[in-house]
């Protein structure tokens, strides 16, 4: 029996800055920083490699400056890879194409079709001055849809699913709550039936009730619909809640990788110890 | 006829603590026992043994040091959980082997039921037919209909433990792995959690616990195997 993979990433690096002879001597995990002091280049992320199968959460934490957020940026071609490879495999699909080797419409495309994408901040995901419906149209749009009549009918569908309130789905969000602005943002993430969700600290800054809510809809939506997510948390209450596997990073390196409650029961990198220790 | 389900073969496992000037210790040193289909395996001894450690290194939540551990899988055939890939984990996981820790962790404000019912709907079960079997779970467990629809975060010790205990059993796993299951449980629900470990081999599965009550769980027990 195999599983599929339907991301492979491959050898990915991201820096900012020109980069010198001693950056690799002076940067990373050992030496516990991202920028090298001789030339002030910052590396946001060296050499990750992961794949991700079909209907899998995969976690990604480590705590803020990591790495962690460059490396879902990138998987969602919205930061440009300094080198690397990202292989897309479509469920059912042929031969996986290499995502940093689109062209721009075709990684455009791909990126409104088959990926949704929620951010901590919503105002970045969602247009704030556009109804909740409009925001979902917007996102089908994108992804090429025209009819009209399947475009209300999957908004209909979204709501629902969603549980966002019927009588304000004519409403602009900003006039809606943290945890509400949420359920809009996965609403439009969801709306083109992607077929991979990215998740970039969904329930940072809401309240812990609110929190409990939204984890729970994600949940629900990933067991009823099999779709695969990677998710960047610095909580790792919300990966184990998650997430059944886990890559722990630090100064842009992936330090460790395994199955979640191995990661949090038997962590082996004597940073990953630190870290699950350090959870309240 | 092969009916050998589980073989643990020389098992230890070592903790290095890093934070702690890289000291290590070894609570599971060389560990050998084979579970054969619909047996019960009681593993006892003091605290600190090694019980609990050996369990999470058969569910590979922790990763055994040394040795092997050979599982008669369906899925994948005969595979070693200490070295087996992480994929393959998962899958049995989900469809061959259950686990049920000490302490209920679960997210706040989800109802008793759908707690019960999560196992089913990771599968793929649909939501109704899932929560019929919840609803039956619950009542043979004592869990009172009113709590249903409550988060077990706000119960007692003893009916968290048994909506944990209904969580494992529920996906009629090929493996079940129960760590104390009757701790902080009453006399009389004690013996419900008996006879549904009976019930359970009786319809295929193997049970590997480890527990300090011997007077509860060793009149069901085929095996004992002591710790020192």
């Amino acid at each position: 029996m195999t599983t599929t993979s339907l991301l492979h990433v491959a050898d990915l690096h991201k820096r900012y800055g020109p980069g010198c002879a001693a950056c690799a001597e002076l940067t990373g995990p050992s030496q516990g920083r991202s920028q090298c002091p001789r030339c002030g280049t910052v590396y946001a992320c060296v050499a990750a490699n992961f794949s991700l199968q079909t209907g899998e959460v995969l976690g990604i934490v480590g705590e803020s400056g990591s790495g962690k957020s460059t490396l879902l940026q990138m998987v969602n071609l919205s930061i440009a890879a300094d080198q690397g490879q990202i292989w897309y495999h479509e469920p059912g699909g042929s031969a996986p194409v290499d995502l940093l080797r689109m062209d721009a419409y075709a990684a455009r495309r791909f990126r409104n079709d088959r990926l949704g994408i929620v951010h901590q901040r919503p105002e970045l995901g969602l247009n704030m001055h556009f109804s909740v419906g409009g925001n979902v149209a917007e996102k089908l749009l994108l992804a090429e849809w025209r009819h009209v009549g399947r475009i209300r009918g999957r908004t209909s569908e979204l709501k629902l699913q969603t549980e966002l309130p019927p009588e304000r789905i004519d409403d602009e969000p900003y006039t809606f709550s943290g945890g509400m602005l949420q359920r809009v943002q996965i609403a439009k993430a969801l709306a083109s039936r992607p077929s991979l969700l990215l998740l970039d600290e969904v329930t940072s800054g809401l309240d812990l009730s609110v929190q409990a809510r939204v984890l729970d809809l994600i949940r629900r939506i990933q067991w009823e619909e099999q779709i695969t997510m990677l998710l960047v948390s610095h909580d790792l209450g919300v990966i184990r809640q998650l997430a059944r596997r886990t890559i722990v990073m630090k100064n842009g390196h992936i330090i460790e990788a395994g199955l979640t409650d191995q990661i949090m029961e038997d962590p082996q990198h004597p940073y990953t110890q630190l870290l699950v220790s350090s959870a309240l | 006829m092969n009916t050998t389900l589980l073989e643990v073969e020389d098992v230890t496992k070592t903790f290095i603590l890093h934070l702690i000037d890289g000291r290590s210790i070894t609570p599971v040193q060389a560990v050998s026992f084979r579970v054969a289909i619909q047996d019960h395996l009681l593993i006892y001894g003091r605290s600190g043994s090694g019980k609990t450690s050996i369990l999470k290194c058969i569910y590979r939540s922790y990763l055994a040091s040394g040795g092997q551990i050979w599982f008669s899988s369906e899925c994948y055939g005969r595979i070693d959980l200490v070295t087996a890939n992480e994929s393959s984990v998962l899958r049995l996981r989900e469809r061959e082997m259950g686990y049920c820790s000490q302490f209920l962790r679960v997210l706040p404000r989800v109802s008793a039921l759908d707690v019960i019912c999560e196992p089913l709907y990771r599968q793929g079960v649909a939501r109704e037919v899932a929560q019929e079997q919840g609803r039956q779970w619950l009542s043979d467990l004592g869990i009172r209909p009113h709590l249903w629809q409550a988060s077990p975060v706000t119960f007692s010790g003893g009916e968290q433990q048994r909506i944990n205990l209904g969580r494992a059993f529920i996906a009629a796993p090929r493996l079940l792995l129960l760590d104390e299951p009757t701790a902080s449980l009453d006399g009389a629900t004690k013996e419900i959690v008996v006879r549904m470990i009976r019930a359970a081999q009786a319809n295929g599965t193997t049970v590997i616990s480890v527990s300090h009550d011997l007077a509860a769980l060793g009149p069901c027990a085929n095996y004992q195997l002591a710790l020192a």
